[in-house]
């Protein structure tokens, strides 16, 4: 007979048996590492997940600050170029107000000594006119030429307004030296004019240089070359100013 | 004069029982399988580093898992340890005679008988789990009380069919290599044991892909009778 039934049921029971043995030391333990393994692993995905997001979010926050410090940038340079620009000009204007100032200073000084340099140049022009006027003058002076300075100092005398009324002793001092007919014509003219007057005396006094004094009672005339010059060196530095005024 | 089935094979007599090769050699696969699992699982590691036999037992577990999910239809947790156990022991079974000397249990009859049985147990088991004993006692009732012989009749043949099946597949095996080791005694038994070796296996899946189909069908034909009479 192919089947033995006690091995049959002998079977069944190894069977079982071998299955209860299989489930307590195969199945079991299996099933439970591989769950604790797919536990461990959805775990450390989640931890995966949050942390992919968590970097995610660090990422945006990241590139949200970058783009806020590049727009910060962007403000600062563009402020900077603002303030470098405004400064540009404040400076360029401040340059040029502070040119201008001292272009006015210079010019100012340049006026100054474009002025004292005139004033040299007026004054050395008068000093050479009346030098030289001096020195014709002289070059010229003869005894007709301090005839007639003498008769033209009375004769302006007796015609000055009011008319002046001498009485009493006459001096007349000058620079040069009188001769004997320049004397007396001198002496012809003041009693012309003057014909109150009792004695005329002259006399030479050299520190006059060409020029004239006479005394009458407690009145003086005077009249010499150094202060007719100056008069004509008054004149000529006005005429001067005068010019330089109208130049533009 | 071969031995047509290892029960003839016997070792020792006890008051009527016998030590044949079928017991004996089925003791062999067991303390193989159990060891085995014993040395592995006793060091697990739930980390995702893993020794070699480690794996090679998760992946093992894993397939299984997998086609009985796939067959079932249900969570394969609960039949995992029956299902399992018939797939590793018939697989084992039935490659261990590529060792010189070793028998396979399977090639017994009685074995397959014994396996048939167990399968035969595990349907209303299974079924009796899922629905409770009288929600499945009564459907054997439906549609009608007049079907229970029939019901009966269709369970018994079912799992006569699967042990028969197997038997004959082994045996078959068997009784080839057999003759052809006497036509050809060099080169064609070397092929045959490959091939043997490979519907072992073949034969190790289908006996457990059917009993897992007669066991979801056991389930699903009580879902589906408990849903009409529901309905109705």
């Amino acid at each position: 007979m192919l089947i033995d039934w006690f091995t049959v049921a002998a079977q069944a029971v190894n069977f079982l048996i071998l299955v209860w043995i299989l489930k307590r030391f195969l199945y079991g333990p299996i099933l439970t590492a591989m769950a604790e393994r797919k536990q461990r692993v959805a775990a450390e995905l989640d931890d995966a997940r949050i942390a992919r997001n968590q970097a995610e979010s660090d990422a945006e926050e990241m590139r949200r600050k970058l783009v806020e410090m590049e727009q910060a940038g962007e403000t600062m340079l563009a402020a900077a170029r603002r303030d470098a620009e405004q400064w540009k000009t404040q400076a360029l204007a401040a340059m040029r107000v502070e040119m201008e100032e001292r272009r006015e200073q210079w010019l100012m000084a340049l006026s100054r000594e474009r002025e004292v340099i005139s004033e040299k140049v007026r004054h050395r022009i008068g000093e050479q006119v009346v030098r030289l006027s001096e020195k014709v003058l002289r070059d010229l002076a003869g005894d007709d030429l301090e005839a007639r300075c003498l008769i033209d100092f009375v004769t302006r005398l007796a015609g000055a307004d009011p008319k002046v009324r001498l009485s009493g002793d006459v001096v007349v001092r000058t620079g040069f030296s009188l001769s004997k007919s320049v004397l007396e014509r001198l002496d012809a003219s003041i009693r012309e004019h003057f014909p109150d007057c009792s004695e005329i005396k002259a006399s030479r006094d050299e520190t006059l240089g060409f020029g004239i004094v006479m005394v009458v009672g407690d009145n003086k005339w005077e009249w010499n070359l150094a202060s007719y010059l100056d008069d004509v060196e008054t004149a000529v530095f006005a005429e001067l100013s005068e010019a330089k005024a109208g130049r533009p | 004069m071969m031995a047509i089935s290892p029960d003839h094979i016997i070792f020792y007599v006890w008051r009527g029982m016998s030590l044949n090769a079928t017991l004996l050699f089925s003791w062999v696969v067991m303390v193989l399988l159990v060891v085995f699992s014993w040395s592995v699982t006793r060091r697990l590691s739930s980390d995702t580093e893993m020794g070699q036999r480690q794996n090679l037992l998760e992946s093992v577990v894993s397939v299984i898992a997998t086609q009985i999910r796939d067959t079932t239809n249900h969570d394969p947790e609960p039949f995992l340890p029956f299902l399992g156990t018939l797939f590793l022991f018939i697989a084992v079974s039935n490659t261990l005679p590529l060792i010189p000397g070793f028998v396979s249990p399977s090639g017994s009859l009685s074995t397959t008988a014994a396996l048939a049985l167990c399968v035969f147990v595990a349907v209303p088991y299974f079924g009796i789990r899922a629905h409770g004993v009288r929600n499945y006692l009564r459907s054997y009732l439906l549609p009608s009380p007049l079907m229970l012989p029939f019901v009966l009749v269709g369970e018994i043949s079912r799992t006569f069919a699967l042990a028969v099946r197997l038997f004959g597949n082994i045996m078959s095996g068997t009784m080839m290599g057999a003759i052809l080791m006497v036509l050809a005694p060099l080169f064609v038994p070397v092929l045959m044991q490959l091939f043997g070796l490979f519907i072992g296996v073949l034969h190790a899946y289908i006996f457990s892909v059917l009993a897992a189909v007669f066991i979801a069908a056991g389930i699903e034909a009580h879902d589906v009778t408990q849903r009409k009479t529901a309905k109705e």
